[in-house]
C-alpha cells in the first residue's frame, strides 16, 4: 500500500465510540483503503513523531471530533484531535506537492456541533453520523468516492452487509474462547487483522 | 479503550473460513437506511426488503424452518440481538 491508498484515522478511543471505529475501519479496508491509527501506536514509540510520520504517509485523513466535548460530568474535553485535524490541514496546505493531494474528512455527532467549537473549520468537508455505524459507513464511502471521481467503489449498502455477517462470524468463531467483553474489547490491531484474514475470503464468494 | 490482545494466525484463519462457506440456509437480518433487510450468508444482496424488522424476521424464520437454517437478527449497530437455529427433525 502507498500514500493513495493510506488514510490517517484520528478518533476517539473509548469504548462508546467503538462500534463506530470499528465500522469506520472496516469500511476502509472492505474499499482496499490501508488505516493507521494512532490506537495502534506501540508505548515505545514517541506518539506524536508517529502521528506526524502517518500524516505524510497518508493520502486520506479521517478526523473524528465528536468527543471535543466533556462526554461525562467532571470529564474534559480532549484536544489531541483537532491538534492533530491541524497538523493534518497544515501539511495538506504548507507541505510539498504529493502532501497538497491530501484529502481530509471532518466527521461529528450532530451536523453543526464543530461550528459552535472550531467555526476556522468552514469549508473543509464536514459531516456527521449521529453516533450510528451505518450511517458512518454511508458517509465515509460517499466522501471517498467523491474523492477518488475516476474509480467505481463498492454502495454503503453492500459494505454494511458484509459488516453485519463479519460481525457475526467474528463473534460465533471467538465465542467458545472468549467472552462477548473481550471480544468488544480487542484492540482495533487486532480486529483490523481478523477482518483483513475474513475479507481476503469474503470477497472471493 | 485500552483493549484486549485476541489475534492469532490460527484464530483469523478460523474466521475466514466462516466467509468462505457461505453457509446455506444461514440468513441476516439487517437495518437498512429506513428499512430491514434479509441477507443470504455470503451475500451482499437483500433477498426481499421490508419496512418493519418484526417482517424482515418473519420472512427469514420461514425460509429457515423449511430446512436446516439459522436466522441472526442484528442490532442497528450491526451487533448480535439474537440467533435462532432450525434443525429438521427426520
Amino acid at each position: 500500500m502507498g500514500f493513495n491508498n493510506n488514510v490517517f484515522v484520528n478518533c476517539p478511543f473509548d469504548k462508546e465510540y467503538s462500534p463506530l471505529l470499528k465500522s469506520l475501519v472496516f469500511t476502509l479496508l472492505y474499499l482496499e483503503l490501508e488505516p493507521f491509527l494512532s490506537q495502534t501506536i506501540s508505548s515505545s514509540n514517541i506518539r506524536i513523531n508517529q502521528i506526524k510520520q502517518y500524516i505524510r504517509s497518508c493520502k486520506f485523513g479521517i478526523h473524528d471530533l465528536s468527543r471535543n466535548k466533556a462526554m461525562k460530568d467532571g470529564e474534559l474535553p480532549r484536544f489531541n484531535m483537532p491538534y492533530e485535524l491541524g497538523l493534518d490541514i497544515g501539511a495538506s496546505e504548507y507541505g510539498n506537492k504529493t502532501l497538497r493531494k491530501k484529502k481530509i474528512l471532518i466527521i461529528d455527532t450532530e451536523r453543526y456541533h464543530y461550528q459552535k467549537v472550531l467555526s476556522d473549520i468552514a469549508g473543509q468537508d464536514i459531516s456527521n453520523h449521529n453516533d450510528d455505524p451505518k450511517m458512518l459507513v454511508k458517509k465515509v464511502r460517499n466522501w471517498i468516492s467523491t474523492s477518488t471521481a475516476s474509480i467505481a467503489i463498492a454502495p454503503h449498502s453492500e459494505i454494511w452487509a458484509a459488516f453485519n455477517q463479519f460481525t457475526d462470524d467474528l463473534t460465533s468463531t471467538l465465542l467458545p474462547d472468549y467472552t462477548p467483553e473481550d471480544i468488544d474489547e480487542m484492540t482495533i490491531g487486532d480486529y483490523i487483522k481478523f477482518a483483513k484474514d475474513w475479507l481476503s475470503r469474503f470477497k472471493k464468494n | 479503550m485500552k483493549g484486549k490482545l485476541i489475534y492469532t494466525k490460527q484464530l483469523g484463519k478460523s474466521v475466514a473460513l466462516q466467509a468462505q462457506s457461505a453457509k446455506m440456509g444461514k440468513l441476516h437480518v439487517i437495518a437498512g437506511d429506513s428499512n430491514w433487510k434479509v441477507v443470504s450468508e455470503g451475500s451482499v444482496k437483500a433477498l426481499r426488503v421490508f419496512s418493519t424488522v418484526e417482517k424482515a424476521i418473519d420472512f427469514a424464520k420461514n425460509i429457515a424452518s423449511a430446512k436446516t437454517g439459522e436466522v441472526v437478527v442484528h442490532e442497528g449497530n450491526g451487533k448480535i440481538k439474537s440467533r435462532i437455529t432450525y434443525s429438521l427433525v427426520k
